[in-house]
């Protein structure tokens, strides 16, 4: 029940995020906007298209954007609705989530390079040089969610802190600030990167793809957009933590709580990003790492807080 | 279990026992000496009709380091086990000196059977302290050491620590791999790399088995050790050009990742955290094998490459995924692979650490705390740079179109060669995805293995964590198994949307250029020149430029270097005193025949009057 209300929520809500963060930058900007389902019409007009696919590349190119996918739905289903069971829980399974979302990482990245171009290189080498600085901040931040909870993973973890009410509201401000940075480097959002731009030297995420076209190009628009759910869900369940520590019945009620809390999330992530998108403009590139390591900054403050107290007030 | 043979030499009962641990490690060697065997019976094809090159003394030469790697697991004797240890670094000097008439590659074989004896130095001068202190040359004695002298036996465990690690190539002590792997023939690489750093391993594995746990801050300097060890050799790996520099680099990064385990473990066992200990000990154990099997198949790729080519750096390689195919696949897999990317087996023994490590955070003192963070923020971060550097490598030298041409036009070789070594490549590549797939039929013998570790000072049984730990990873399996199938069915997905429509094949765009790109491509420097510049003072830079200084057109050239910062600042400055110091000595070294002759004398001299003074 939870599960299923959590994909439906997901895959709606990946088309809805960007449709949200362009109409918050269009109302912003005094335009109408685009429908906000813009993103599921073009989606489905490119899954009715043929392809083009560039002569330098090999079968690496055709076969990686269904493993780009697929490694970002693997992740998304890790992810619990809050209050409720991910499908798949066990110790350690924020680090399969990590390195599925790395995986999908090295094949755009493999994909960008056997094309031959250099804007795909230059993008390509971007994506993988800011992951160095996000993910050891994401694993700090687990690693404070696991010593705050004494669990080590995301269902036993957000399950365990539901009651606790101690330190939480600091840490929960912290670690959703932190998601939210990695929701804006992982996403290709300004101030990292500008999704309108198509073609500037600027450019990650819309770079190395590039000399994607047909179903290929709409597998990496959706994951895309599914991977910053994804994040934005995680920070769901940071919110939810002390919110949504009891147990509703009848259980339908709980779940049907905890999509609720999940969308409004989402919603809010998303309008959040669109006035970012429309009060900032895209950072200097040698900027960018200073504003990710504001991301372990966070991570490490809070890590501070939650030792302070696990280990007993020193 | 174990099986033992005692034999009567000189210096007294030789005792051989194959225990667990040994047979673990004599596995990885025999399998890794079959694949090098078959892999060199192709290689080596090229070099048959040359005189210069001896074929029959280099298959002497890998037998001799293969038996003598099976030795060093079995040996229980301290100066069997040194005879052993020194019989394995003459034989791989001298199958890294195969080529010997280039002067590079004499270089560094000298540098590196200098740089092991500094290791053997290290373990010469511990194992004869500790059969002074204990009475016997016998490993089994070594367990008396902790309880008699703990102050001996931890400088002892130390040095034993620094030689091996020097073997397994630890930071600071590391510098001879980037030296000797491009020098040595592939095949020779992928057995030093897949194989024989991995004594360093089980010496390590060993002496803290049989010495003891000496507490929680000596486990915290070796974890400490090991997260530099991988940072700086992933970093290191980043700014190299040469094939095979990168590939060495990354060994130092591997090995980081297997010492952090064995570190966690003990951080766990001086703590009790039992969970702790046995993931630790899993991890590194998974890991040592898995790297076995991916580095092996990169360093055969390199080969490959190598004999198709005549060429190792990147910048002129490109485009060789369209001309060797079965090269190319292998390639991937095994980037995929050496990245930690769940489906394929180096997740596996990462997954084990980072278990240990997160239980770390979760339990105990804050310096446990302290010491699992860095170690989880180490390995992410460790995690996140492999794949930039295996990204780079394999898109500059496989993908793309070709940067000269040598990658252009490949050289013919034998088809028997090419056969012999495709054969080995694949087998030890099905190997990366055999132990990715199917962790859980190995996880038993592993754990069997783990419950010979750290016995001494152990408190209860690691069998009830190593279950926890074995039903993580049967879930891990199933999520990897469902990615597997979603997979499949996106790309059935995309075949059936793709059926009976257009798919047109055109030139990459590069905004309407039509012309050609090889010379416009991304560089490898330039891809990691971002990363780079963050870790700058690790992996400083030398540029030496040659401008334009007069009006017409001369030949301008820029070279950039990255040269390894510890080596800068620790290994060269210790390098370096110790000549100064030696240097006082010189004039010992007369040159004249009277003299020597000389020093002869006294010394016999003082030798009978100490053997007779009652000394």
């Amino acid at each position: 029940m939870a599960t299923i209300l959590y994909l439906a929520l997901m895959a709606v809500g990946a088309i809805l995020f960007v449709g949200i963060i362009n109409r918050v930058k269009a109302v912003w900007g005094g335009r109408r906007g685009v429908p906000l389902w813009q993103l599921g019409y073009d989606l489905a007009r490119l899954l009715r298209k043929g392809e083009v696919i560039s002569t330098t590349t090999s079968i690496i190119f055709r076969v990686a954007p269904s493993v780009s996918l697929g490694a970002i739905i693997t992740a998304a289903l890790l992810v619990p609705l809050p209050g409720s069971h991910a499908l798949l829980a066990f110790r350690g399974d924020f680090v399969l989530f990590a390195y599925l979302l790395a995986f999908s990482r090295f094949v755009l990245v493999a994909a960008a390079l056997d094309t031959g171009s250099s804007f795909e290189g230059m993008g390509a080498s971007r994506e993988v040089t800011f992951a160095t600085i996000i993910e050891p901040a994401f694993f700090i931040l687990m690693g404070t969610l696991a010593l705050a909870s004494g669990k080590t993973s995301f269902t036993g973890i957000f399950n365990a802190l539901a009651g606790s009410s101690t330190y939480t509201l600091v840490v929960r401000l912290l670690c959703a600030v932190a998601l939210f940075i990695m929701l804006l480097t992982e996403g290709s959002r300004v101030p990292v990167d500008d999704p309108n731009t198509h073609l500037e030297l600027t450019m990650i995420h819309e770079v190395m793809i590039l000399d994607t076209s047909g179903p290929d190009l709409a597998f990496m628009h959706f994951g895309h957009a599914l991977k910053m759910v994804t994040i934005g869900a995680l920070g769901a369940n940071v919110v939810a933590i002390g919110v949504f520590s009891t147990l509703v019945e009848p259980p339908w009620a709980h779940a049907l709580l905890g999509g609720l809390l999940l969308a409004v999330v989402l919603a809010t992530t998303a309008a959040a990003v669109g006035v970012v998108e429309s009060l900032f403009a895209r950072a200097r590139l040698a900027h960018l790492p200073q504003m990710m390591f504001v991301m372990t900054a966070l991570s490490l403050t809070a890590f501070g807080i939650v030792s302070f107290f696990a280990h007993g007030g020193y | 279990m174990s099986a033992a043979l005692h034999l009567s030499m000189p210096v007294g009962t030789v005792v051989l026992r194959l225990d667990r641990l040994a047979a673990f490690f004599a596995i990885i060697i025999a399998a890794g000496g079959a694949l090098t065997a078959l892999y060199s019976a192709g290689y080596l094809d090229a070099y048959r009709e040359n005189p210069k090159y001896s074929t029959a003394a280099y298959y002497l030469f890998l037998g001799m380091l293969e038996s003598s790697m099976l030795l060093v697991t079995i040996s229980r004797n301290m100066l069997f086990f040194l005879g052993s240890w020194e019989l394995m670094t003459i034989a791989s000097t001298c199958l890294v000196l195969f080529e010997h008439d280039r002067r590079e590659v004499r270089r560094a074989g000298v540098y590196y059977f200098a740089a092991m004896q500094v290791g053997a130095a290290f373990l010469m001068v511990a194992f004869g302290w500790a059969a002074i202190s204990t009475g016997t040359l016998d490993f089994d004695g070594l367990g008396s050491l902790l309880t008699h002298d703990r102050a001996a036996a931890i400088v002892i465990l130390a040095l034993l620590f620094v030689g091996f690690g020097t073997k397994a190539g630890l930071v600071p002590l590391h510098t001879w791999l980037p030296r000797a792997h491009p020098a040595a023939p592939a095949p020779v690489s992928a057995i030093m790399s897949g194989v024989m750093i991995k004594t360093g391993i089980y010496g390590m594995l060993r002496m803290v088995t049989e010495v003891g746990n000496p507490g929680l801050a000596f486990s915290a300097i070796v974890v400490v050790v090991a997260v530099a060890t991988a940072l700086l050799g992933i970093m290191n790996a980043a700014g190299q050009n040469d094939l095979k520099r990168v590939l060495a680099y990354s060994s130092v990064e591997n090995s980081g990742i297997i010492a952090l385990g064995i570190g966690i473990a003990m951080v766990g066992q001086a703590t009790g955290n039992s969970f702790m200990m046995a993931a630790g000990y899993l991890g590194a154990l998974l890991h040592t094998l898995n790297h076995f099997t991916f580095k092996m198949s990169l360093f055969f790729g390199a080969g490959m490459v190598y004999s198709r080519t005549h060429e190792l750096n990147m910048e002129r390689l490109g485009g060789l995924v369209h001309r060797m195919r079965g090269t190319a696949l292998f390639f991937l897999i095994a980037s995929l692979a050496i990245c930690g990317l769940p489906a394929l087996n180096g997740f596996t023994g990462e997954f084990a650490v980072y278990l240990g490590l997160t239980s770390g955070t979760g339990s105990g003192s804050l310096a446990v705390s302290l010491v699992a963070l860095l170690g989880l923020a180490g390995l992410a971060l460790v995690g996140a740079a492999a794949l930039l550097v295996f990204t780079r490598l394999y898109g500059i030298v496989f993908q793309g179109a070709p940067r000269s041409r040598a990658a252009a036009q490949l050289r013919d070789i034998s088809r028997g060669g090419r056969a012999l070594m495709t054969a080995a490549t694949a087998t030890v590549t099905a190997l990366v995805i055999a132990l990715g797939a199917g962790v859980q039929l190995v996880l038993p013998a592993l754990s069997g293995v783990v419950g010979e570790l750290g016995t001494k000072g152990r408190t209860g049984s690691l069998s009830a964590p190593l279950a926890q730990i074995g039903s993580a990873f049967s879930d891990m399996n199933d999520v990897v198994l469902m990615f597997a199938g979603i997979v499949a069915a996106l790309l059935g997905v995309r075949l059936l949307l793709l059926r009976g429509r257009s798919v047109a094949r055109a030139k990459t765009w590069n905004c309407g250029y039509q012309g050609s790109i090889e010379r416009a491509q991304y560089t490898a420097g330039s891809f990691a020149a971002p990363f780079l510049s963050l870790v700058e003072p690790f992996v400083p830079l030398s540029r030496r430029i040659t401008p334009v200084e007069t009006p017409f057109p001369t030949g301008a050239s820029i070279d950039d270097q990255r040269s390894d910062a510890s080596e800068r600042l620790v290994t060269g400055p210790l390098i370096s005193s110790v000549r100064w110091i030696l240097s006082l000595f010189r004039w010992v070294q007369s040159g004249r025949t009277q003299h020597y002759i000389l020093y002869g004398m006294v010394f016999l001299i003082v030798l009978v009057a100490l053997v007779f003074g009652g000394l």
